[in-house]
């Protein structure tokens, strides 16, 4: 019964860590994406300087929670999520809407990917 | 260097929550555990992409059902022998057992090396031979070669008293003073009985009977 307590304590821990991660990958993702999305929309009404601007803050706000993300999430996904949003802001100088959809489809599917990785279901078995 | 650090001290933690035991001792599924606590130990070193973290908290799971598993055990026999199996009788009466060998994919040799390794030379001599589910084989001799004991000679002796290490290096050890009933006074007294004192001795030994030895530091008896 000596080692029941800490075992206790360790699986609520474990717990509080999943559903932390799981939070905090879900937020993330769906605040980003959200501000790509309002960037597209400026970027598609030819509000180009506005876009550049959105993009810009969209790179810095995620290089912040990138720091927090990588302590829960595999680095590679990050890595190639940083690289397409950091492009986001060159498709917008060359005036590229397609490009910029091009990334915004790539980041979103990264994001999927993480928030599936983070998640319980049919995968967990397979 | 930091995830080295973390994780050692994790691990360190995982396997002194599991219990004190060696290789050789540990029932199947402590194995398991320990073997894949070690690999998933090595994955955040080996790969800088994955998140320490996630090894931990990997680690830490396999933690909780271990010790949720071996309380189980403990409470029911049934568990007990799912996890662990259970131990089998090879020599029954000294008759071996050849199904029972069969059934655990052990051969003659098998079997006699396992009795070399018992100090056991001679088939013949043994009455009871159990393979135990750590793969230990616990072997009872028939009565003609056992050994004589008092108990076999009828004298009476009284058991030893354990001797406890009371100070070591200089310093006091408390849970032998409690193991042994008597307060740190007792033990200044026998000092002084010596003409020294606890900073001085580099080992000191003492029994429930109050036989006491002193080694001093300088190797001085």
């Amino acid at each position: 019964m000596k080692r029941l307590i800490p075992a206790f304590v360790i699986f609520i821990l474990v717990i509080s860590f999943c559903i932390s991660a799981n939070l905090c990958v879900d937020k993330t993702s769906l605040k980003t994406l959200k501000k790509i999305e309002y960037c597209y929309q400026e970027l598609k009404a030819g509000n180009t300087e506005t876009a550049l601007g959105l993009s810009e803050n969209i790179k810095d706000s995620w290089h912040k929670d990138k720091e927090t993300l990588e302590i829960f999430v595999n680095h590679s996904f990050l890595d190639k999520a940083n690289l397409y949003i950091c492009q986001l802001p060159v498709s917008i100088k060359n005036n590229s809407k397609n490009d910029f959809l091009v990334q915004y489809e790539n980041i979103k599917t990264i994001f999927e990917q993480m928030s599936k990785e983070q998640k319980f279901g049919l995968h967990s078995f397979y | 260097m930091i995830r080295t650090i973390i994780v050692y001290i994790i691990v360190t933690v995982a396997i002194r929550l599991m219990g004190k035991r060696q290789i050789g001792d540990m029932q199947p599924n402590e194995l398991v555990v320990t073997l894949l606590i070690s690999e998933i130990a090595a994955i955040p070193l080996q790969d800088m992409d994955q998140p320490v973290l996630s090894g931990v908290s990997a680690i830490s799971i396999l933690v909780v059902l271990e010790i949720l598993f071996s309380i189980a055990a403990m409470k029911s026999f049934l568990m007990r022998k799912i996890m662990s199996g259970k131990s089998i009788i090879i020599i029954k009466n000294g008759t071996i057992d050849q199904q029972a060998m069969k059934n655990v994919r052990m051969t003659v040799l098998d079997l006699i090396e396992l009795l070399r390794g018992q100090n056991v030379f001679d088939i013949n001599d043994v009455a009871f031979a159990v393979l135990e589910v750590n793969g230990n084989l616990s072997v009872l001799l028939k009565k003609d070669v056992q050994t004589v004991t008092l108990k076999d000679m009828e004298i009476k002796a009284q058991d030893d008293p354990l001797p406890l290490p009371v100070i070591s290096d200089g310093k006091i050890i408390y849970e032998s003073l409690k193991a042994l009933e008597i307060n740190p006074n007792a033990v200044q007294k026998i000092l002084k009985k010596n003409k020294t004192e606890v900073k001085k001795v580099f080992l000191m030994t003492l029994d429930r009977f109050g036989n006491e030895r002193i080694v001093k530091k300088g190797g001085e008896v």
